[in-house]
């Protein structure tokens, strides 16, 4: 019998615990990685490198799609958004909305 | 898949995590006491995982054991060198961390650790015991590869400064001492090594400190490699601003209004495979030999010799060759259960030693380790590396990249057609930014990982 690498995950999942059963990555886990330029949870102090903490979902994935498309130019952003599928932009925009606008705080 | 490779995935997926130490390792479910969590190094990887494990659940026990009450970070450090920042200005304070997420501090160092009674030895004589470990303790130095070369060397005529604080000072007052029309030689280190592009960064920031102070000084880079990260956009920089000649093999790419010069300008690098390669140095003579048996002067020799993982690392057992192998799902140790390594010491595979990789690899582990605490699966991770450098105070070149696990070979890899550096048709008006978004990383950064 040969398996496929996701069928192997599916029966590690099966065999016990200490195994990721899931490709996808969570929105914290995606959006956690920007922190060191944007900021913990999105919040930035120095706002030279927008704060993304609060911002409006929808405006979120377009501009990352923008950037990834090359719409929009930024300097390492476009760079950036290429790395990433539509669901994780959409799990980003949902983790980052989630949070208070940093001027809120 | 091979029947080997089929084993070895599986073997990868679970190593180290709970199917081998759960047995040992106490999660919330087991015990009435909070869990506890130790932290070896509270520098850039250590700081942040301790916040990101309390921000994540505030009720577990997070302890950090570091020899300093203060942390020096190195990014920035270069700027001391030219006198933009103080050594003041890289100090960063634990209290944060204590009063704002309630993360727990000992100023002790750690000399030996226990992995099957779970056990610390502190420097004092105090113990200290924990259900998981994580370990951050940066790197030290090779100080055996050179003749004449040696850590009172290192720490009297030949500074690397690599290592922020006194090695700064030591540094700086040498280039001030510098007679006008003097040479700066600049060794870099062989791969791999903390902050890739930091020579380079620093050979950029003493150039245009020099242009204004010592227009006829000279920075002399003896690379034992024949490239860098972000040669390319650092090259262009220097031949705009500091009259660099490009040579012909990194050419490739470069805009037509290059500048061409017939004699080298303040900074000339040469590439291991044109002997520049060090293999003695002679510190009385202030001189160094290469390779190819030249014998050069410098007036300041910044000699920044090989590295590997921090001595803490051998002395738990936690390395193989140089540095610290892991199981990249959870960061744990290959070699000993619950005690995971980050940072500079561990084996990370494509992404680079930096202080922004160590803060994502801490993010990383804390989620990985509130899972397990939880008996819950660990989740699918990521990594990024963002790195702005530099090459004068208006003008900077960056590098970013997005990592994943592969788990085919359990490695991490930096995600397909992303990433990489500045573009070498950037604007003025993008390097002009990317000089701005430096010194706002740095704020941000530290916030991000120190609170
Ligand atoms: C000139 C220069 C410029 C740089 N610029 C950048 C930059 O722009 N961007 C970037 O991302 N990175 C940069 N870096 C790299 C960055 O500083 C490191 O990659 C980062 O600090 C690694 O974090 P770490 O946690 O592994 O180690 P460290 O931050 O070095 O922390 C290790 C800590 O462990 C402690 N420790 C060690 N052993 C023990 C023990 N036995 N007991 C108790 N405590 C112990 C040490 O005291 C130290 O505080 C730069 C580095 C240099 C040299």
């Amino acid at each position: 019998m040969r398996l496929g690498i996701r069928e192997i995950a599916v029966l590690v999942c099966l065999l016990g615990p200490g195994v990721a059963c899931s490709q996808s990555i969570s929105g914290a886990m995606l959006g956690d990685t920007c922190a060191g330029c944007h900021g913990t949870q999105g919040a930035a102090v120095n706002v030279t490198i927008p704060p993304l903490a609060g911002m409006n979902a929808e405006q979120f994935v377009a501009t990352m799609l923008a950037y990834r498309t090359g719409k929009q130019s930024g300097t390492i952003m476009n760079r950036v958004a290429r790395a990433y599928s539509d669901e994780e932009i959409n799990a980003m925009a949902e983790y980052f909305a989630s949070f208070p606008t940093s001027t809120s705080k | 898949m091979t029947e080997t490779n089929k084993r070895d995935f599986l073997k990868f997926l679970a190593a180290g995590t709970v199917m081998s130490s759960a047995v040992f390792a106490p999660s919330l479910a087991f015990g009435q006491n909070p869990a506890h969590v130790v932290v070896i190094g509270g520098g850039t990887g250590g700081a942040t995982a301790a916040k990101y494990l309390k921000m994540g659940d505030k009720t577990i026990r997070v302890t950090i054991i570091e020899t300093n009450d203060v942390y020096q970070r190195c990014y920035g450090s270069n700027e001391v060198l030219t006198g933009h920042s103080t050594i003041e200005d890289l100090s960063i304070s634990y209290d944060s961390l204590r009063d704002k997420y309630g993360v727990d501090f000992m100023f002790d160092t750690v000399t030996a650790v226990d992995s099957n009674s779970r056990q610390i030895t502190l420097e004092t004589g105090a113990k200290l015991s924990y259900d998981r470990l994580i370990v951050s303790p940066g790197i030290s130095f090779t100080w055996t590869e050179t003749d004449g070369y040696s850590e009172e060397i290192a720490n009297s005529v030949m500074p690397h400064s690599w290592k922020a604080g006194e090695q700064t000072l030591l540094l700086k007052r040498q280039i001030d001492a510098m007679p006008d029309d003097g040479t700066m030689i600049i060794v870099p280190p062989p791969n791999p090594y903390r902050c890739p592009p930091g020579p380079y960064e620093r050979a950029s920031l003493l150039a245009e400190m020099f242009q204004k102070e010592k227009p006829q000084a000279k920075i002399l880079v003896l690379d034992v490699k024949d490239g860098f990260a972000k040669d390319q956009p650092f090259m262009l920089g220097w031949n705009r601003l500091y009259d660099f000649q490009i040579p012909e093999t990194k050419m490739d790419g470069m805009p037509d209004d290059v500048n061409i010069f017939d004699a080298p300008g303040m900074i000339e690098w040469v590439p291991g495979s044109d002997g520049g390669k060090v293999v003695a140095v002679d510190a009385n003579a202030m001189t160094v030999t290469t390779q190819f048996g030249d014998t050069i002067h410098g007036d300041v020799i910044n000699f920044i010799p090989p590295q590997k993982a921090a001595k803490l690392a051998f002395d738990m057992d936690l390395t193989e060759g140089n540095w610290c192998p892991i199981n990249h799902l959870t960061m744990e140790s290959t070699r000993h259960p619950n005690i995971h390594v980050i940072g500079d010491s561990c084996v990370a595979d494509e992404m680079p030693k930096s202080g922004y990789s160590a803060n994502t690899q801490a993010k990383v582990v804390a989620a990985q380790i509130l899972h397990l605490l939880h008996d819950q699966e660990p989740e699918e991770p990521t990594w990024s590396n963002v790195c702005f450098s530099r090459v004068s105070s208006e003008y900077g070149v960056s590098v970013g990249g997005i990592y994943r696990l592969d788990h085919e070979t359990g490695k991490i890899v930096s995600t397909q057609g992303s990433g990489g550096v500045s573009p070498l048709d950037a604007s003025h008006q993008f390097n002009r930014l990317e000089a701005l978004y430096q010194g706002a990383w740095m704020e941000n950064f530290v916030t991000d990982s120190f609170g």
